[in-house]
């Protein structure tokens, strides 16, 4: 956890952070599978709709916890990830428009790492208004990334030329 | 304090995307920077019909499409003229002009000049990928002489340009550096150009994964300036010759946007007396 994150010290900036993971993690997936119809990798599309489905239902829970309670404006550059962007939002640089499901698989098991990871460095902090709140949320988080790892068992490894297109871009 | 739904920022930030999908390149630094906008509008407090994004052509260029702000996409080269149009005649809007490096400092490296020089009140954001994506891969003012491709076997052997550089030569009073995989880092230069009061430089870098992807290792290169912004355009310059992945702001100047002219004068004597000296 870095230093910056000691600073999530009471309940309504903690919940503003809880939500902007499954928020920005909605609006990423959904933006990777538009990308991904885009290009007609439509299984690809597919599984990504559902992952922002998936985190849609998160934000929800983490909205009703967080209903009538005043949470503060935060501005992007300040919330206190560790890393450029939100645990949850996967780096729109790891897609290909030839990607498969495995890969978006690949993908999402790391960002449930890195929330799990945020939410349990956040409850080591042992701030006693936020850590119960954050060991659970992170104990959610140990449940998608089995929930992933389970997918992720069933999914077909992609063929070793997944790359390979026979009508590539080229430079001229 | 605000109320749980208006704040949260993903939520806001569908708010500034239109219906358009973008079709660039799925890995495309560009999503990045369209990403770091949003937020950066939303940071801002400004409603969409209070912001215009003016862009030239390119894979960049598209970007106003993608937007509920007003937009004009417009003429190769040509995003500064119109944007600086478009300000002085409404100077309510926030005016941010967008392009990539050939549309910006090749077919309008003449405009870069002199919106530079001119100071007008707006922000200049450019997506710097170092190549011509929409053409298909030919090498621009920024690529490196010695990048071998199909139309240029072996490279170039031009020197780069230097946007930074020129920008300040050329008297902007905010020049900054971001990269795209850095949404939020983004998203605060945007937010302290479109603050600045003058004209506000942001060279973006911006991966082009089909045709330079080489670039994905851009990522391990940017770092954060230590020092900066310097106030003065010759120790600027020194931080852009010793940072070439340095992000951040480099520059800020005093703001000296370009002065209002007077109110119009109906003294016929008046007017005769600015053309008869």
């Amino acid at each position: 956890m870095s230093a910056a994150a000691l600073a999530i010290a009471d309940l309504p900036t903690f919940l503003a952070h809880a939500l902007a993971i499954e928020e920005e993690a909605v609006l990423r997936y959904r933006d990777l599978s538009a990308q991904m119809a885009a290009h007609n990798n439509l299984a690809t599309a597919a599984l990504f709709q559902k992952l922002a489905a998936a985190e849609t239902a998160h934000a929800a829970e983490i909205y009703q916890r967080a209903k009538g309670m005043m949470l503060p404006s935060i501005a992007p550059w300040d919330y206190r990830w560790r890393d450029p962007e939100s645990p949850e939002s996967v780096p729109y640089a790891g897609a290909h428009y030839r990607m498969t499901p495995r890969h978006a698989l690949l993908m999402a098991l790391e960002a449930e790492k890195r929330a799990r990871d945020f939410f349990e460095g956040v409850a080591a902090e042992g701030v006693a208004a936020i850590a119960p709140l954050a060991r659970e949320f992170a104990a959610e988080e140990v449940e998608h990334v089995a929930r992933v790892e389970a997918a992720l068992a069933r999914a077909a490894n992609p063929l070793e030329d997944w790359e390979l297109d026979y009508d590539a871009p080229v430079s001229l | 304090m605000n109320e749980i739904a208006p704040h949260v920022p993903a939520a806001a930030a569908e708010n500034f995307r239109s219906e358009v999908k973008p079709i660039w390149c799925p890995g495309c630094g560009h999503y990045g920077v369209l990403a770091a906008l949003t937020r950066a509008f939303i940071a801002l407090g400004r409603p969409s019909h209070e912001i215009a994004v003016v862009s030239g052509i390119g894979c960049s260029s598209r970007l106003p499409a993608y937007l509920t702000s007003y937009g004009f996409h417009g003429v190769h080269g040509r995003a500064l003229p119109f944007a600086t149009g478009l300000k002085v005649a409404r100077p309510e809007l926030e005016v941010v002009a967008i392009g990539g490096d050939g549309d910006g400092f090749s077919i309008g490296g003449n405009h870069f000049l002199h919106a530079c020089r001119r100071n007008v009140d707006m922000a200049y954001v450019v997506m710097d990928n170092e190549v011509y994506g929409m053409t298909k891969g030919q090498p621009s003012p920024t690529t490196e002489p010695d990048w071998d491709s199909p139309m240029a076997p072996g490279g170039t052997g031009f020197r780069p340009f230097d946007p930074l550089g020129v920008a300040l030569a050329a008297g902007a009073g905010f020049v900054a550096r971001g990269f795209s995989g850095d949404p939020n880092g983004v998203a605060r230069l945007i937010v302290e150009a479109i603050r600045f009061e003058g004209f506000a430089f942001v060279e973006v870098l911006s991966p082009c994964v089909t045709f330079r992807p080489e670039e994905k290792e851009w990522k391990h290169a940017v770092h954060p300036l230590e020092a900066g912004p310097a106030s003065d355009p010759a120790a600027a310059h020194a931080l852009v010759v010793h940072h070439p992945f340095g992000t951040g702001v480099f520059y800020r100047g005093t703001p000296q946007p370009m002065a209002k002219h007077a109110a119009p004068s109906a003294d016929l004597a008046a007017i005769e007396r600015d053309f008869v000296r």
